[in-house]
């Protein structure tokens, strides 16, 4: 049984190292950081679009956000002197934070949005089951009475 | 008769149950929204927009002549994404992006765009591109400064005779875990990545790539392989003693 498990073990604990190995390998390979605010940005929009905003307010948000991003791309050019280039940082700041409080305002109101048409659906479903139940219930009555009706008509016919 | 009704009334409570999970299911995948396979798109135009006239007379470049493309991203991952598309400049030596490993090209950068694009959008940008700095040492043409848009990249790759270089664009996006840009994108645990890439020839001067094309009437009856063949052969700083061989041809 050990000589049978050996191999076993000794694959698995290779496979293991490999897989650790490559996984390590693509993420060594990834280079070059963005501003910790653009990340929180698209954290924060990226939210508010799974919370359930609807388009329009994300392509909003993702305007602004590629304004500021023309903005940093504009500060660091080497012809830029440093006043324009102080002022447009600060601006790309700011545009960061509006961005990223609009987005946690739309986040908000698109969740709660979301929770009302969850709820509304759910209990059109209770309602859609209730209304089936009563049609196929009346139905049946109608069948029975209609039954009941042929057979109280029956003649006896003697041959 | 009470026996009769308890048993409608347990029909009907069958019917209102099944009901109720069958509607509640729809109003389940109603109310969920759908994942399916998330992938970019990437792509390279023409200066028409089309797949094809990607060099205006040849693809034999000369420094200073202009080349217009339009790069195209699709982002179908479902959520906004930053996108970052790197240009390259390899020649044949350097190493491809590999998918296999996910790993991008070795050769140098000399230009990168970002852009932050939405769920379903495409974004397509004019990439224009010029060779500002070649020079010929001996059998070999070296590229020093290429002009992508408004950025310069200042690099040293050289072919011989100006063969097989190639514009390498490679598409980055950036990881929300770790604020790092990451070559291509990960999606269920899978690593997956996206490149294209364009070849070109280069030389220092354009006199014999007009005469490869738009040969003069007097020459039109030689044979224009022999010419392209002396062109390839010979390089641009013995133009002068390409045209000489075409007349002699012409006359004998």
């Amino acid at each position: 049984m050990s000589r049978v498990l050996h191999p076993i073990v000794i694959f698995i604990v290779l496979l293991s190292i490999g897989t650790f190995l490559r996984a390590w390998d693509i993420h060594a390979q990834s280079f070059g950081s963005i501003d910790a605010g653009f990340g929180l940005a698209l954290t924060s929009i990226r939210q508010a679009e799974s919370a359930g905003a609807t388009q329009a307010q994300i392509s909003q948000l993702v305007t602004d956000l590629n304004e500021a991003l023309n903005l940093k791309i504009q500060a660091q050019r080497p012809s830029s002197s440093n006043e324009s280039r102080a002022a447009m940082l600060a601006h790309v700041d700011q545009l960061l934070n509006d961005v990223r409080m609009r987005a946690d305002t739309v986040q908000a109101s698109a969740s709660q949005t979301t929770l009302k048409n969850r709820v509304v659906t759910y209990a059109l479903g209770a309602i859609a089951a209730i209304i089936v139940t009563f049609v196929y219930s009346s139905l049946r009555k109608i069948w029975s009475a209609y039954r009941i009706k042929r057979t109280m008509q029956m003649r006896v016919i003697v041959k | 008769m009470t026996l009769l009704r308890q048993e409608n009334r347990r029909t009907l409570l069958v019917v209102f149950t099944t009901c109720l999970v069958v509607f509640e299911i729809f109003a389940y995948v109603a109310t969920t929204p759908m994942q399916g396979e998330r992938f970019f798109q990437l792509y390279v135009l023409g200066a028409n927009k089309l797949t094809e006239d990607y060099y205006p007379t040849n693809p034999t470049l000369i420094p200073g002549e202009q080349i217009n493309w339009y790069v195209g991203v699709s982002n179908f991952m479902g959520n906004v994404q930053l996108v970052e598309i790197r240009v390259k400049l390899a020649n044949m030596t350097f190493g491809s992006p590999d998918d296999v490993h996910s790993a991008p090209s070795t050769a140098p950068e000399i230009g990168l765009f970002d852009r932050f694009i939405n769920g379903n959008e495409t974004w397509e940008f004019p990439l224009v591109w010029t060779i500002t700095s070649a020079v010929r040492i001996q059998d070999t043409i070296r590229i020093d400064e290429i002009r992508v848009g408004n950025q310069t990249g200042h690099i040293n790759v050289s072919s011989r005779n100006g063969f097989n270089f190639r514009i390498i664009l490679e598409l980055w996006t950036l990881d929300g875990a770790s604020n790092e840009f990451q070559y291509g994108w990960t999606t269920k645990s899978i690593h997956r990545s996206a490149w294209l890439q364009v070849w070109f020839n280069a030389t220092t001067s354009r006199s014999l790539g007009q005469l490869t094309y738009s040969t003069p009437s007097s020459l039109r009856q030689v044979d224009n392989r022999d010419i392209h063949a002396s062109i390839l052969l010979m390089g641009d700083d013995l133009s002068f003693r390409i045209i000489s061989h075409c007349q002699h041809k012409f006359q004998s």
